[in-house]
């Protein structure tokens, strides 16, 4: 049998502002997410797999190695954020911004940035297979030896660096 | 409400499994194969699994029927048949305390359906709404009749409601409103 990648999800009452919780937060973790504004968090490492973090702010917020697989960023601010050899696959980054962000050697396997600000961003040795580039912005971005055919469609890419 | 994600070799499609807290009552939708991680999933949680729910016939999501456990093979399958003859037949089910309403999608298949749980505020799409993206169409007739389902019937839900696809990750009636290329 292959191995098959799951998530548990909790699913709150509806309306609260984190409605689906990873299983692998910790409360305190819960409660400083909850808050919407992480500018400059040293996070380097969490795993954050299926978390809730729609319109977080993560401006520069250190997320190196990070496991953000199936998380859902969609409109969150990750401008200049370091997310180097993270894990962003499968996850949702609809809308975001992460302009200047770090995402060098970073796994965008199968995520979704569609209609993302991916302006002048880092992607040097990303693993880029399947990452849904439609409607984003790569205007300036750096994709020097990065890996894998990813979905571009309506793809800004002026100034693009390969 | 608890929802175990799980994400098949097969497409990538995903599979869910749903418990009803209290009750334990649980409902698996999707079957592209079976795994022991939903056998752990079911263990875990005390899940008493009622029924099968599948969002459509391609083989992504239902060969795993073929293959399931004996004692899952007398589980009450949804949707049942006479929801495609009188759409205004069956079509809900219960999980515990919640409701959920079958709402039929046609466009990526004629039997494409979704399943919204109002007062949980999720909703199971399968291949009719991912995350920026819409379920591919055999043809241009097709493609209309499923961009009017989508906008009709699900686009109308409420922006927060959570949107949990037969491929790919999570999203919301909200971030689709407003960024799926398809649907603007």
């Amino acid at each position: 049998m292959t191995e098959i990648i799951s998530v548990k999800y909790i699913v709150r009452e509806p309306r609260m502002r984190m409605r689906l919780l990873s299983e692998y937060l910790l409360p305190d973790m819960i409660h400083l997410l909850s808050s919407g504004d992480l500018e400059g968090a040293n996070l380097e490492g969490i795993n954050l797999t299926g978390v809730w973090l729609k319109g977080i702010n993560l401006k520069r917020a250190n997320l190196r190695g990070a496991c953000l697989q199936f998380a859902i960023l969609s409109e969150a601010n990750l401008e200049d954020a370091n997310l180097e050899e993270a894990n962003l696959s499968r996850s949702n980054f609809i809308g975001a911004n992460l302009s200047r962000a770090n995402m060098r050697k970073a796994n965008l396997y199968y995520s979704r940035f569609t209609n993302a600000n991916l302006q002048s961003v880092n992607l040097q040795y990303a693993n880029l297979q399947r990452a849904i580039l439609r409607c984003a912005d790569l205007s300036g971005a750096d994709i020097r030896y990065a890996n894998g055919e990813p979905i571009v469609d309506r793809t800004k890419m002026d100034g693009l660096v390969r | 409400m608890i929802v175990y994600q799980f994400c098949s070799s097969i497409n990538e499609a995903n599979l869910y499994l749903l418990v009803e807290e209290d009750s334990k009552d649980a409902l698996i939708i999707d079957m592209p194969e079976w795994c022991e991680g939903l056998d752990s999933a079911i263990r875990e949680s005390n899940a008493k699994v009622k029924a099968i729910f599948i969002t459509h016939s391609h083989y992504d999501h239902t060969s795993g029927l073929n293959y399931l456990p004996k004692s899952y093979d007398s589980l009450q399958k949804y949707p049942s048949k006479h929801f495609f003859e009188n759409e205004n037949s069956d079509n809900f089910l219960l999980l515990g305390r919640y409701e959920g309403k079958i709402i039929s999608v046609p466009g990526h298949t004629d039997d494409s359906v979704v399943l919204f749980f109002p007062s949980a505020g999720i909703l199971f799409t399968g291949d009719a709404l991912f995350a920026g993206s819409v379920g591919g169409t055999v043809g241009e007739r097709e493609y209309k009749k499923q961009q009017k389902a989508i906008k009709e019937k699900l686009l109308v839900l409420p922006e927060d409601t959570i949107i949990f696809p037969g491929h790919g990750p999570v999203s919301s009636v909200g971030i689709e409103k407003k960024y799926n290329p398809f649907l603007i």
